[in-house]
């Protein structure tokens, strides 16, 4: 195993391990808050540093930075049987979300996998609620 | 003798498959629903390691179809994600997946007092079901 392989590795590692400092907002700084009923907590990545947003049930309304890009990760444990346990990590990436608007993430099971979607609370949408197209990641 | 040894391996794992039942009384799975994804109701399945894919999809629309003549909305339309749901893309079937052994299905649901295009009535799906429970 070369160096390149091991710190792959342990990036990875650190990334699954649910590790990043708490956020919250400064005195008086926007946000946009990001409903986080399917996903529970949240780890986000901005500016190269992980930040980890704590959610369940009764908070799950919370408070994100508005105007820089945001790479979500969502790792769950989705469902165990005799002698396994099922987790599955979902990535989303946003260019910026905006301030004072309300958003949804969604966690969603889906055929070998699961995926995380981000929507706009939104009249203009048929549903209420408006997909975010996602960019490419850069994880941290 | 093997035709009858085989009949009752079949019917006793059909015995231990998820029954139509409410998910919050059973430790084995079963149907559960929640609102408020934008004007979308989450409608969901989960079975057992005994339950087939195909099984929770049909339970899934069972149960959407009760929650309709419950609300007194007689047609619903059905999406597989809120993606297809904004941009109207409808579904017949909801949308499943397999944990391990364990099979799964949900469909977020618009109910409407009318008929719309692709909508689904949920009188006649419950009507068969009746058919089929009288049968047992």
């Amino acid at each position: 195993m070369n160096i390149r392989k091991l710190l792959c590795g342990l990036g990875l590692a650190a990334s699954l391990s649910g590790c990043g400092l708490p956020w919250a907002p400064e005195n008086g700084e926007p946000t946009a808050i990001i409903n986080l009923r399917s996903t529970g907590s949240v780890l986000f990545c901005m500016d190269d540093k992980r930040y980890l947003v704590v959610a369940g049930a009764g908070i799950e309304n919370r408070p994100f930075p508005v105007g820089r890009k945001l790479n979500f990760v969502v790792t769950k444990t989705v469902g165990s049987d005799y002698n396994y346990t099922y987790s599955c990590s979902g990535r989303f990436a946003a260019e910026k979300l905006e301030a004072g608007k309300k958003y949804y993430l969604a966690y969603e099971l889906v055929q070998q996998g699961c995926r995380l979607e981000l929507y706009e609370q939104t009249e203009d949408s048929p549903v209420g609620l408006r997909p975010i197209k996602s960019v490419p990641r850069s994880d941290c | 003798m093997k035709n009858c040894f085989a009949f009752i391996v079949v019917l006793g794992l059909s015995a231990c498959a998820t029954g139509y039942q409410n998910a919050a009384l059973s430790i084995s799975g079963g149907y559960t629903h929640s609102e408020g994804y934008g004007k979308l109701t989450k409608v969901e399945f989960f079975g057992n390691g005994f339950t087939s894919e195909e099984r929770v999809k049909e339970n899934t629309v069972r149960r959407i179809a009760e929650l309709a003549i419950t609300a007194k909305k007689p047609y619903f339309l059905m999406y597989q994600s809120i993606w297809q749901a904004h941009f109207g893309v409808t579904a017949k079937t909801p949308s499943s997946y397999v944990i391990g052994i364990k099979p799964g299905a949900y469909a977020y649901v618009l109910f409407l007092d009318e008929p719309a295009p692709g909508a689904l009535e949920a009188a006649p799906i419950l009507k068969k079901w009746e058919e089929i429970e009288a049968q047992k």
